[in-house]
Parts: C-alpha cells; sequence; structure tokens
C-alpha cells in the first residue's frame, strides 16, 4: 500500500481509537487532547490526498497546502472532487485554531462529526 | 489617575468581560483626553517645552500600554464580545475611533508647531512614534469594525436557518476572524445529528445560505453610510459567507 495512504489511514484509526471512551484521560487536558485529534485528522485527510499525487510526494517545498488546494481546485466542477476540496480546506481552518489560536473561542464542533467527514474521504477508493 | 494606576488597571483587563474592557477604555480615553488638552494649554500658554514633553511621554506609554492590554485582547476576544453584544461593542469601537481620529488630529495640530518652535530631537521622535501609534491602531481598529460586521450576518444567518430549518437542532455557530478579508468564508455550524448524511444536509443548508445572501443584498444596497475620520462601514452591505459547513 502506498505508506502515504497508508499513514493517512492509521492516522484517521488513531483517533476513531483515542476518542472510544476506554481510554482512561483523566490526566490529560480535554481540550489540549481534542486539538490534538483535529490536528491528526487534518494529516490524515492531506496524507490520503497527497497519496494520489506522486509530484507532491517527492516535493520538498513549503505550503503544500496551497498546492493541494490548487490541484483540487482545477478539479472543482466534479463535486465529488469539490467536496474533498471544501472538507480539507475546513480541516486547515479548524487545525489552525488548533495550533496556534490559544487566545480564540473554542468552536462548537463534535468529533465524532469531523472523524466522519474525514474518514468518508480516506476510505474513498479513489479521490482524482 | 495616573498613568501608572491606569496601566495597572489595563492588567487586569485580559480576564474580564466586555464591560469591564469598555469601562477600562473609557478611563484610557479620559486620561489621554486630559493630557491632550493640558499639552494644548500648554501650547497656547507658550509653555516650555519640558512640559509639552512630559505630556508626549505619558501619552507613549499610555498608547504602548493600551496596544499591549486592550488592542491585542480585542483582536483575539473581539468576535466573541460582538456575539455576545453587538451594540455594546459597536460603541465600544465608536468611543475608541472617536477617540484617536482626536489623537490624529491633534498630533497634526503639533506637527505645525514644531515647524516653527524650537523642539528637541526626542520631541520630535516621539511625536513621530505617537502619530504612528495612532495610525496603527486607526487600522486596527477597522479590522474590529469589519469583524463585527461579519459577525452581525453570521449572527443572522444562524437564526434565519434555525427558523427555516425547524427539522434540525442547531447548537452554535463559528468562523475563522482571520478569514474577515477572504473572498470566501466558511460559516461552519453545530447541530445535533438526526442521522441523515452529513454532506446532504450540507447541500440544503447551503442552498438556503445563497438565498439569504440574495435577501441581505436586496436589503442593503440601497444604504450607503458615509466614511466618519478615517473609517469605512463597507462590510456592512457586503456578503462574507459563501457556503457553511458542519463541523
Amino acid at each position: 500500500m502506498n505508506p502515504y495512504r497508508e499513514y493517512s489511514e492509521t492516522l484517521t484509526h488513531c483517533v476513531y481509537t483515542m476518542m472510544q471512551p476506554v481510554i482512561k484521560v483523566e490526566d490529560v487536558d480535554k481540550l489540549s487532547l481534542e486539538k490534538s485529534l483535529i490536528n491528526r485528522l487534518y494529516y490524515a485527510l492531506y496524507n490520503r490526498i497527497v497519496a494520489e499525487l506522486p509530484d507532491l510526494q517527492s516535493n520538498t517545498t513549503s505550503n503544500k497546502h496551497m498546492q493541494i488546494n490548487q490541484i483540487l481546485l482545477k478539479q472543482s466542477s466534479n463535486r465529488s472532487i469539490e467536496q474533498v476540496r471544501q472538507v480539507f480546506n475546513d480541516m486547515k481552518i479548524l487545525r489552525e485554531w488548533a495550533d496556534y489560536k490559544p487566545n480564540e473561542s473554542t468552536p462548537p464542533y463534535n468529533l465524532n462529526v469531523l472523524q466522519m467527514k474525514v474518514y468518508s474521504i480516506v476510505k474513498r477508493a479513489k479521490i482524482f | 489617575m495616573g498613568v501608572k494606576n491606569f496601566s495597572m488597571s489595563l492588567a487586569l483587563v485580559a480576564t474580564l468581560s466586555l464591560e469591564a474592557l469598555a469601562d477600562n477604555t473609557s478611563m484610557y480615553i479620559q486620561e489621554e483626553q486630559r493630557a491632550i488638552k493640558s499639552a494644548k494649554q500648554y501650547l497656547i500658554a507658550a509653555t516650555k517645552n519640558t512640559e509639552i514633553s512630559a505630556v508626549f511621554k505619558e501619552l507613549k506609554v499610555s498608547s504602548e500600554q493600551f496596544n499591549d492590554n486592550v488592542v491585542k485582547f480585542l483582536n483575539s476576544k473581539i468576535t466573541d464580545f460582538a456575539k455576545e453584544d453587538s451594540q455594546k461593542t459597536g460603541m465600544l469601537l465608536a468611543n475608541l475611533s472617536l477617540h484617536n481620529d482626536d489623537k490624529i488630529k491633534f498630533y497634526k495640530e503639533i506637527k505645525k508647531i514644531v515647524k516653527k518652535n524650537n523642539f528637541s530631537k526626542d520631541m520630535k521622535e516621539d511625536l513621530v512614534l505617537l502619530e504612528h501609534i495612532s495610525k496603527n491602531f486607526q487600522k486596527e481598529i477597522q479590522k474590529f469594525i469589519d469583524i463585527s460586521y461579519m459577525e452581525i450576518e453570521a449572527k443572522n444567518h444562524f437564526k434565519a436557518l434555525k427558523l427555516i430549518h425547524t427539522e434540525y437542532q442547531f447548537k452554535d455557530y463559528w468562523y475563522s476572524s482571520t478569514d474577515v478579508y477572504n473572498e470566501s468564508i466558511v460559516l461552519f455550524l453545530s447541530l445535533d445529528n438526526n442521522g441523515e448524511d452529513i454532506f446532504d444536509t450540507e447541500d440544503k443548508l447551503n442552498k438556503e445560505l445563497l438565498s439569504l445572501q440574495s435577501l441581505k443584498k436586496d436589503m442593503t444596497k440601497n444604504i450607503e453610510l458615509p466614511n466618519v475620520g478615517g473609517f469605512d462601514f463597507d462590510k456592512m452591505n457586503k456578503t462574507h459567507f459563501t457556503r457553511v459547513s458542519l463541523i
């Protein structure tokens, strides 16, 4: 299996596992844990898309998010690809909040919804 | 209240509410208005430059502390405050913008006098810095005004969607305020899952959003608010949100 795709699936599975009630996380700050999960979900999606973009796998330049968005945008007339682009960009906004904006108000997210959205794309046989 | 005591009270602002912030901001404005009035009196009486220099120093300290304690705080809380009470937030921004406008006018007057009088190098540098701080602050207030209009739109859309789509249990809304100048802004919504496919629900809500945006355009197209001072209110007519996303 493509290592990017494998990593993407591992990350979503990891998030799913961490969300289960059997995991005792009393010692972990709830918000910090949720922020970590949002970050991992974003990268799950990121790697799932990169799995189908060999040029980007070997590309070491920064701002790959923008490059991915551009690639998806070019095919946005395809409803399914536009859906991927939207979820990808939405997760980026949430990840930026989670990683860089400690003073901003907390979005009213439901991790189950985010996980479902990301997973519905990660499990697709084909994106492009 | 001197600048020192004032700065101590500002230090507490970071943990306080919109009301407390408004109260502290009023104190800041009163203090600076007093300082500016003194400077004007000194100038009329052709008092020694040392007294005017002291006022400059006071304004400099006050402006820098205000930037650290209020502007940075507002930057992270403006959406919360506008969501909590847009009228009070609007009043706070109006007071800030009018006062800042007065300061910019005052610095312009002083600059004319600087040319005639023998001001020291330090005083000239202080004046340049004060003007710079006020102009930066003007940009920040403009951004706060723009975000407040975006918040009003988000709140109205959320209310309308709740009224129209009673089949969904809406919980709350959110958006990234740093996107305020983006062409395409997402209105994030949370609602209780009723078992429907998330993407299907989004499609339904997005159709409604388009109608709401067109309604807003119609309602605001003939309203033109004049610019006040260096501020514009163009965002009032703008439609910000291009789609909704369930989170």
